[in-house]
């Protein structure tokens, strides 16, 4: 991974021809990226109360610019080459002093880390920056199922970190490796499973099952 | 008083449920009004700017359920995050009127003081607060249902929160409706006639050809004073309708396309000399103007219950012998044949009358197509509920008081008027009899033949009542002995009177019961210890005892209309 300056003048990343982010205007670039997720995500919550997971840390511009525009927004980013995180460490100290980076040698660390456990016991979205996820997708993708609790994994630990569902063993047995978790996977549900739920959240998981076709 | 009303159906559904919030008005002086529907019946809601709307963001949350790219827990927190809202509100009394599973779980996370309507509990088991709700839950999608009498949803709603049904409040016109609506009015000001062809149901639609040949027909009997043609519709419908224009125009009909929101449409309703439409939302936005409407009732459309609300209106309803068919089924036959038996002569007719305002001759219409299909006449009887009356020529009195009685046992029978210590039942005959007073229809010595047929029911009722005691003593499940099932047998097999329709479900049912125990007990005593045979043995008696009100309800109902009578003499 080399450093350089962009033509605005600001320090850059790249892997041979592979940039992190702009060559020209990276800061520029970072407004726009924030922008576009903000179009896309129309139907999903984008602002300071919800949570927020970045998927490719880059060259940093992007995840400055996130937390300019939403600072109270609980953050965390997965990144899967060390160097971009040092290279972060030294460009944005300050700005970035609070974001959690997560390399792929941390998954541990990610599971029991304070800010993701609070993240993914409300409501967040999650941000892809396209640039980081190329150098290493499969990684990536990963991360996606997890955190999104798709996967046996996600959803596994998502289900672990709620005080409703927290018991609910079945459940967490009922989605297989490789499978995607939809809401379907309640219809395994014995009188048992259900009764073990709390009120609020029984009678808000029937109205939701009830609106699957 | 804050209120929550729950209608997550369609638009048609929600207004379906304002004539119980003007009930409500009416009660209770100072009332909120909540309601809570589904995102695509938001176009209603600057119609009712009194009324506080909550949307069920359904779209998103499915949306939310399903998708990969969407966390696994965002519908939950978003519908977690949606009911806080709710529940800030502090809402003293929630009414479902929907009465599905879904509405039914929600409206169990809502929290409210009272709670009316399907609820459903932790077991599962639904609770309803109300026997109408419980009435309406049951016998509304029930097999055989076509047979019974059936109160409209709008009465049932009202009676359900306790309160009698109220005159309908007229809608106003909203700036924004006026404003849409003003090329069709002002460009061309001369009267019209609105159409709106198309329903969300494909089973409940007639064919292109069909309303090009109406209104075809319509047409040439109003030549001297033409009338023009609005094609009504949402804009997903321009496609159709831009068709329909089409041929219309290929065919010399003078007719525009009027692709409208709600506002807009509420407009034209309240200017239109008629509307002729389907079972649609629209039929009943009508049902809160002025607007004559003619309705084309076909497929799973039940006139009965969904019928255009207001009264002297007017709606021809298929004689399919299969309709109205269930919901959620495709139409078994290959050439939907209710659509066939509603001709476009009948509806040119009928329309013909209602423009000219000449009902004289509307018996002998419903007499000329009985065969295909049957009209109706709207109405509110003086009882107080909504009924649609088959018009006949010529029909059978003792047919209307038998059908006039029957609503009202069922009416009294519902609001538990039998528990009460001095029920009402003399105000409830004195209104039976103004009723089939006021029948334009009627066409004989109305006093008279009513003595001599009162006469007749009476003493029928007391053999029934007497029956019903009778079956009910046999009835007592630790003395049932299996000689006691031939007893039984028989006396069901002897039965006095002639039930009405859902009476007579409910007795066949019974009569199948003992049938059955006494083939599996002919060598045994029934088992004691057996608790699923001892629990439908108590359903079984819960619904001779059932029988036995309804007798007892009759019985007084009729004797009042006697004595009155007498008096009138």
């Amino acid at each position: 991974m080399d450093e350089m300056f962009s033509r605005s003048g600001n320090r850059i990343l790249s892997i041979g021809s592979h940039y992190l982010c702009s060559r020209f205007d990276p800061v520029k670039e970072a407004r726009q990226w924030v922008r576009a997720q903000k179009e896309k995500k129309d139907s999903l919550p984008l602002n300071s109360h919800y949570g927020a997971v970045i998927l490719g840390a880059g060259a940093g511009y992007h995840l400055v610019e996130f937390r300019r525009q939403f600072p109270r927004a609980p953050l965390v980013v997965f990144e899967s080459s060390i160097k971009s995180k040092i290279f972060i460490d030294q460009q944005f100290p300050i700005e970035l002093f609070e974001v959690p980076i997560f390399l792929p040698t941390e998954e541990e660390k990610i599971w029991l880390d304070p800010t993701f456990q609070k993240i993914m016991q409300g409501r967040f979205s999650v941000f892809i920056h396209e640039p980081s996820r190329m150098l290493n997708p499969r990684w990536f993708d990963q991360c996606l199922s997890d955190v999104l609790g798709r996967s046996q994994r996600g959803l596994q630990f998502q289900l672990g970190i709620r005080d409703d569902f927290a018991l609910l063993e079945n459940i967490k047995e009922s989605v297989y490796e490789g499978e995607y978790a939809n809401w379907k996977l309640f219809d395994a549900f014995t009188d048992q499973d259900w009764n073990q739920l709390p009120a609020h959240a029984f009678f808000l998981t029937r109205t939701l099952r009830e609106l699957i076709v | 008083m804050k209120v929550l009303i729950v209608s997550l159906l369609r638009m048609g559904d929600v207004l379906l449920s304002i004539p119980m919030m003007s009930s409500l008005k009416k009660e209770f002086k100072n009332i909120e009004i909540h309601y809570l529907v589904n995102e695509s019946s938001e176009g209603i809601s600057s119609l009712f700017p009194e009324i506080k709307w909550h949307f069920l963001p359904r779209r998103i949350l499915q949306k939310g359920l399903g998708e990969f790219e969407i966390p696994f827990f965002e519908s939950y927190h978003l519908l977690n995050e949606k009911l806080h809202e709710w529940n800030r509100e502090n809402f003293s009394l929630l009414i479902n009127v929907t009465h599905n599973k879904l509405s039914g779980w929600l409206c169990a996370a809502i929290e409210a003081q009272q709670k009316i309507g399907l609820v459903m509990d932790r077991q599962s088991l639904p609770s309803f607060g109300s026997p109408w709700f419980r009435y309406y839950n049951e016998y509304g999608g029930k097999e055989g249902s076509k047979k019974e009498l059936f109160f409209h949803c709008s009465d049932v709603f009202s009676y359900g929160v306790g309160l009698s049904p109220v005159p309908l409040e007229y809608l106003k016109d909203t700036r924004k409706g006026i404003q849409e609506a003003k090329p069709w009015l002002v460009e061309e000001p001369s009267p019209f006639v609105l159409i709106q062809s198309l329903t969300s149901d494909n089973r409940k639609n007639l064919s292109i050809g069909f309303w090009v040949e109406t209104l075809k027909m319509i047409h040439l009997l109003h030549v001297h004073a033409p009338f023009r043609f609005l094609l009504l519709g949402a804009p997903d419908e321009k496609e159709y309708l831009t068709e329909l224009l089409r041929l219309c125009h290929e065919n010399k009909i003078p007719a525009s396309l009027a692709i409208s929101s709600i506002p807009a449409a509420l407009t034209l309703l309240k200017r239109a000399q008629l509307l002729i439409t389907g079972d649609t939302g629209i039929k009943h936005l009508a049902s809160l103007t002025r607007c004559p409407v003619l309705e084309l009732s076909l497929g799973p459309s039940d006139l009965r219950k969904t019928g255009v609300y207001s009264s002297g209106n007017w709606i021809i309803q298929s004689n399919e012998s299969c309709a109205p068919c269930p919901q959620g089924q495709a139409c078994p036959h290959l050439n939907h044949p209710c659509e066939k038996k509603i001709s476009p002569q009948l509806v040119a007719l009928v329309a013909d009358r209602i423009l000219k305002k000449e009902f004289q001759d509307m018996g002998f219409i419903a007499s000329e197509f009985q065969r295909e299909a049957t009209l109706y006449k709207t109405l509110r009887t003086h009882s107080d509920y909504w009924m649609a009356q088959p018009l006949k020529n010529g029909g059978k009195f003792e047919d209307d008081l038998c059908r006039y009685l029957d609503f009202s046992v069922k009416k009294m029978f519902l609001t538990q008027e039998h528990l009460q210590l001095i029920g009402e039942f003399g105000t409830e005959g004195n209104k039976i009899r103004r009723t089939l007073n006021s029948q334009d229809t009627l066409s004989v010595d109305f006093i008279n033949e009513m003595e001599t047929h009162l006469k007749q029911f009476e003493k029928e009722e007391e053999l029934n009542s007497l029956w019903l005691k009778k079956l009910l003593q046999l009835s007592q499940p630790r003395g049932l002995k299996k000689e006691n099932y031939l007893i039984v047998s028989k006396l069901l097999q002897n039965r006095p009177i002639k039930l009405n329709n859902d009476d007579q479900i409910n007795l066949e049912a019974i009569s199948e019961f003992f049938r059955a125990q006494y083939e599996k007990n002919k060598s045994s005593y029934l088992r004691q210890d057996n608790l699923i045979e001892l629990s439908i043995w108590r359903k079984l008696q819960k619904e001779i005892e059932e029988l036995m009100f309804k007798s007892d309800i009759r019985l007084k109902l009729i004797r009042s209309i006697q004595s009155q009578g007498q008096e009138v003499l």
